[in-house]
């Protein structure tokens, strides 16, 4: 999975410009980045006493010391493009980190995984 | 013109009208007994730094309540209010919770996601499905 997000991620730019993107943890030092892991694993499927496929829930942080909805827009945009569904009710709201001056906002989207 | 005329049983108009009298309470109790599943699904995953912490008292039920924007009877589980912290500071629990649940940019507050995984859509059904079956009297069974 995170091959797959890596690769997506990678592609993915706002008003020309590369987003830097990390697994967990991104050092950054002011400018806007994107982390991502894993939240859950849930609803299982299996045919024939074996698993056949499962929802991989992924969170993806959007930290910004601005306006964060450029970045959105492309992020669900790239991820949607790629099978990803955005997940609301999983998502936070808006939060600020007074001492880094980071906005924060964490978008859920869940991928539906099929075993081979 | 051909003409029909059908006089329901006394029983199930009694039914009827005992749902329709009863709404508000079976959805009540309903929502309240999902929230019970959800706090005890909650407790039971905390992470240590909030299941050691004065912050457990700020973990609550509310009491089940109408919401005027779409008619809707609710009953929430949340963190609520303030506690003081091991620095003797006093912090907003949500906000605590907030922090565990989607992390923050710093290395120490890595994410600890406990509360979406604690709601259960299965168990949290099966919980208020048998609600509904004990504040109908079995009515609604069928």
């Amino acid at each position: 999975m995170n091959e797959l997000i890596e690769t997506i991620l990678n592609g993915l730019t706002v008003d020309g410009a590369s987003v830097p993107f990390a697994f967990m943890y991104y050092e950054g030092h002011g400018e806007p980045y994107i982390t991502y892991s894993e939240e859950s694993i849930d609803n299982s499927f299996s045919g024939d006493n074996s698993l056949v496929g499962y929802v991989h829930y992924y969170d993806f942080d959007i930290y910004s010391t601005g306006n964060y909805f450029p970045i959105w827009e492309a992020l669900r945009s790239v991820l949607e493009e790629n099978g990803f569904i955005w997940q609301p009710s999983r998502s936070s709201s808006d939060y600020f980190e007074p001492d880094t001056h980071y906005y924060h906002r964490t978008f859920n989207f869940a991928y539906m995984w099929e075993e081979n | 013109m051909a003409r029909y005329e059908l006089q329901l049983p006394d029983e199930i108009m009694k039914d009827i009208q005992t749902i329709e009298s009863g709404s508000d309470r079976i959805f009540a109790e309903m929502t309240e007994a999902g929230a019970k599943v959800a706090y005890n699904l909650i407790r039971s995953g905390l992470p240590k730094g909030i299941a050691s912490s004065d912050m457990m008292r700020c973990l609550q039920i509310t009491r089940s309540y109408r919401t005027p924007s779409d008619d809707g009877i609710n009953t929430k589980v949340a963190f609520y209010g303030y506690f003081t912290n091991e620095k003797g500071q006093r912090v907003p629990a949500p906000l605590v919770a907030a922090v565990f649940e989607y992390g923050r940019s710093g290395k120490p507050f890595q994410k600890h996601p406990f509360m979406r995984k604690a709601f259960k859509n299965k168990a949290i059904e099966q919980a208020m499905m048998d609600a509904q079956s004990r504040a109908s009297g079995g009515i609604l069974d069928e």
